[in-house]
């Protein structure tokens, strides 16, 4: 084969996908063009004549046909044609594949494809009210747009990074007086903004991109459970730089899944719950403030806590001891956990225990930030922020011992000068910042250093938790151009990268997560987050314990501080009473029943118990007694045994 | 293995093959990047490129650079990537005799080793050609 034959037949086939992808468009959406689905067919099928794959030129034609009987009106469009259609479009996708790996379009016997689009057309319809005589007029989009390799879009995205590295030494050594020198420079700064910007809106693909494939894959999954889900895709037109898109197609992908498999309820359920039986599932996606929202929502069944709990616990996901200091936003969190899944049964679409963990991680890795909030029975909404590029990002630059960092605006909250309101506990610097104790960690140190010097506190946010990072000094916001570190440093949790300031200088990019990592900031302190849908009724957090054989007894769960395992040989009697060594103090311990495997530490008492059972949620307690987990379960009164 | 560009680190010369540097530079400022591996000096701008730069006293186990000393970077093409290695002196790009080859003595420091590919005996001194590749494999000797 010739180069130039080649070349056509990459022509062909590129246009053909883009066919296929408009026709299954159109028969995903509310009303199809028909006209638009006959023209893409037909060109297939005299390009495919033209090279002489007759394979792919027999399915196109008789699928034509059948949209010749809906054009003229003697067949209504339906639910089964376009399902039939929509196979026609999936045998022709196979079939270019096969022409693009081999060379010839033999692939599969399509019989029974064949059989089904003449089928439909035998069937006698009462003429069709005109479904779309008159498609939409439009320019034709080959007049005004061409194709670029996108190597070479690449290529010049890193030339435009470079002259924005240039234009920045440029603009310090030429510094801010009147000479030619700096007003040339002023105009040079002035044009790479400009060229910058054409480059990246060059890059920019609408989103839409990413959810052409979501109707088929909503259709599909929803058909195969059983479930009916509308979808609705708001702000498709929303451009995002393309390996942004790239990165987050395949965790939108796991997040809408997702939210038809375990969100969104089988008909009758949701008829039940005093919804329509059809769910929806929504995507909006917006610009805002140099970043994109993406946001997810669906009006399924939400996420319940209690469950969530449970099952943390169960997987050992967290210890028992967090999980009763957890909000209940802090709980759904937990779904992004590693080896979390919440479903009952591991079905084939989701549930497998891997997900959301890689989806949070995917967006991350890009510089996004993901929050998911949920009510139980109402719903749930999971918003994604991404920034526009990879490539060029408006970063805060701070000095600490001398050297120079860099840190991503999009985690900085705000800046703060350090005064004296400094508190410590355990040797951890905290920060009151108005009623907020904000964890501090001063930067020096957090890279190895043995300084606890600075004079301001970027105060930063990285997932739901904020903290302070002291530095020596901060400079100004800088755009920066993000380049790797390379094989040697990648695995130095701390940085995200480095790039090149100003004065030619290089400095390392902070990795915001790496630092609260490494300060020990992630298990510490959360951020206080508005909770997602305050509680009907005030509920309480109750840790159930089994005390003898059969008899459970409840514990306030905001009390407990600890739970250790009983050693019969740590005990010790002081004055007659038992008592244990913890944190080199003496506890006196409280047996609550003969059984004797945990103790369970509330103010400055330990309680023996037998088996931990769980933290359940439950109304506030009458008498001493509550329904706890569908037992009357006595409560155990920390408060009284201290008085 | 037939040129090998030199260069000096404590005192002794060190060489690798001129096929695999890119160039040699002048002494750089260097950022320095807290947390890596130990031998790693810091990273380089050469002309808009970031680069590691390793320093091979350290890399070698051998005492550190006195405070002020200059040092220069031999700008080499490793398999994974372009690195620097800093070092007191550049030397000739010499192509020393076959015969002249020997294997790396037993006795020789355990860091030196794992990275030299064999000595030459030059008439005035030792030249321990290097393997970049195994050079710019840093352990987890942090």
């Amino acid at each position: 084969m010739s180069a130039a034959d080649d070349d056509a037949t990459h022509e062909f086939l590129v246009e053909s996908y883009e066919h296929l992808d408009r026709i299954e468009r159109e028969l995903l959406g509310q009303a199809p063009s028909i006209d638009a689905i006959f023209r893409g067919l037909h060109t297939i099928k005299g390009t495919a004549g033209f090279f002489g794959y007759e394979r792919i030129g027999d399915v196109a034609h008789a699928a034509e046909s059948l949209l010749d009987k809906l054009r003229d009106g003697e067949l209504a469009f339906s639910s089964p044609i376009a399902s039939v259609l929509l196979d026609a479009v999936d045998a022709l996708r196979l079939m270019l594949a096969v022409v693009e790996q081999r060379g010839h379009d033999d692939a599969g016997d399509h019989g029974v494809l064949l059989g089904a689009l003449a089928g439909l057309q035998q069937q006698a319809v009462q003429p069709a009210p005109v479904v779309a005589a008159v498609a939409p007029v439009a320019a034709p989009a080959s007049d005004t747009t061409i194709r670029v390799d996108v190597e070479l879009l690449d290529e010049l995205m890193d030339l435009a990074g470079e002259l924005v590295l240039a234009r920045n030494q440029l603009l310090q050594r030429a510094g801010s007086g009147g000479d030619a020198l700096a007003q040339t420079a002023q105009r040079i700064d002035r044009i790479t903004s400009e060229l910058h910007d054409g480059v990246m809106r060059m890059r920019m693909q609408p989103i839409g991109g990413t959810w052409s494939k979501l109707p088929r894959i909503v259709r599909d999954l929803a058909g195969e459970l059983g479930k009916q889900v509308r979808l609705e895709l708001d702000g498709s037109d929303t451009g995002l730089d393309r390996s942004i898109i790239e990165a987050i197609r395949d965790p939108l992908t796991h997040v809408v899944r997702n939210a038809i498999d375990h969100g969104i309820e089988k008909p009758d359920a949701r008829v039940r719950a005093g919804k329509p039986a059809e769910g929806v599932l929504r995507l909006r996606a917006s610009h805002e403030g140099g970043h994109v929202m993406l946001e997810v929502s669906d009006d399924g069944a939400g996420i319940d806590p209690a469950r969530v709990r449970a099952k943390a616990l169960e997987r050992g996901v967290v210890g028992v001891e967090r999980a009763a200091q957890m909000t209940d936003a802090e709980v759904i969190e937990l779904v992004f956990e590693p080896g979390f899944s919440t479903a009952d049964t591991v079905t084939a679409i989701s549930g497998r225990g891997v997900g959301m963990d890689v989806v949070k991680h995917n967006i991350q890795a890009i510089g996004g930030v993901v929050a998911i909030d949920s009510r139980c029975g109402a719903g749930t909404t999971m918003r994604i922020k991404l920034p526009l590029t990879l490539a060029i990002v408006p970063a805060l630059i701070v000095d600490a011992a001398g050297d120079r960092y860099a840190i991503a605006q999009v985690g900085v909250r705000q800046l703060v000068r350090l005064d004296g309101r400094l508190e410590h506990i355990g040797g951890a610097p905290l920060y009151r910042l108005r009623g907020e104790l904000l964890p501090l960690v001063y930067l020096d140190e957090a890279l190895g250093g043995d300084a606890r010097t600075g004079s301001t506190i970027v105060v930063l946010q990285t997932e739901g938790r904020a903290f302070g990072l002291v530095v020596d000094a901060v400079y100004d916001s800088e755009e920066i151009v993000v380049k790797p570190v390379g094989p040697r440093l990648r695995d130095v949790p701390t940085y995200a990268g480095a790039t090149i300031l100003g004065d030619g200088r290089i400095a390392l990019i902070l990795d915001v997560r790496g630092i609260a990592a490494r300060a020990g900031i992630a298990t510490t302190k959360r951020d206080k987050q508005p909770a997602s849908a305050p509680p009907a009724t005030p509920r309480e957090r109750w840790l159930v314990v089994e005390v003898d054989a059969n008899r459970r007894l409840a514990v306030a769960a905001n009390r407990v501080t600890r739970i250790e395992p009983f050693d019969a040989t740590a005990i010790e009697l002081a004055r007659g009473i038992e008592v244990v060594q913890y944190a080199t103090k003496l506890l006196p311990l409280v047996r609550l029943g003969t059984d004797a495997t945990h103790i369970v530490v509330c103010d400055h008492v330990g309680l023996v118990t037998g088996a931990i059972v769980d933290i359940f949620e439950a109304e506030p307690s009458e008498h001493g007694v509550a329904v706890i987990d569908g037992r009357v379960t006595d409560i155990f009164d920390v408060a009284e045994l201290a008085a | 293995m037939s040129q090998l560009c030199t260069f000096e680190a404590d005192g002794v010369l060190f060489g690798i093959a001129a096929t695999e540097v890119q160039e040699l530079a002048r002494p750089q400022p260097i950022t320095r990047v807290p947390l890596a591996h130990r031998a790693i000096a810091g990273l380089i701008n050469l002309r808009g490129q970031i680069i590691t730069a390793i320093d091979l006293r350290a890399r070698l186990d051998m005492p550190r650079r006195a405070q002020g000393a200059r040092a220069f970077h031999v700008v080499a093409r490793a398999a994974d990537g372009i690195v620097s290695l800093v070092v007191d002196a550049i030397g000739d790009v010499i192509e020393p005799p076959a015969e002249l080859r020997d294997a790396v003595p037993a006795t020789a420091p355990a860091a030196l080793r794992e990275v030299a590919l064999a000595v030459y005996m030059l008439p005035d001194r030792l030249l321990f050609p290097l393997s970049l590749d195994r050079l710019v494999l840093l352990g987890d000797r942090s």
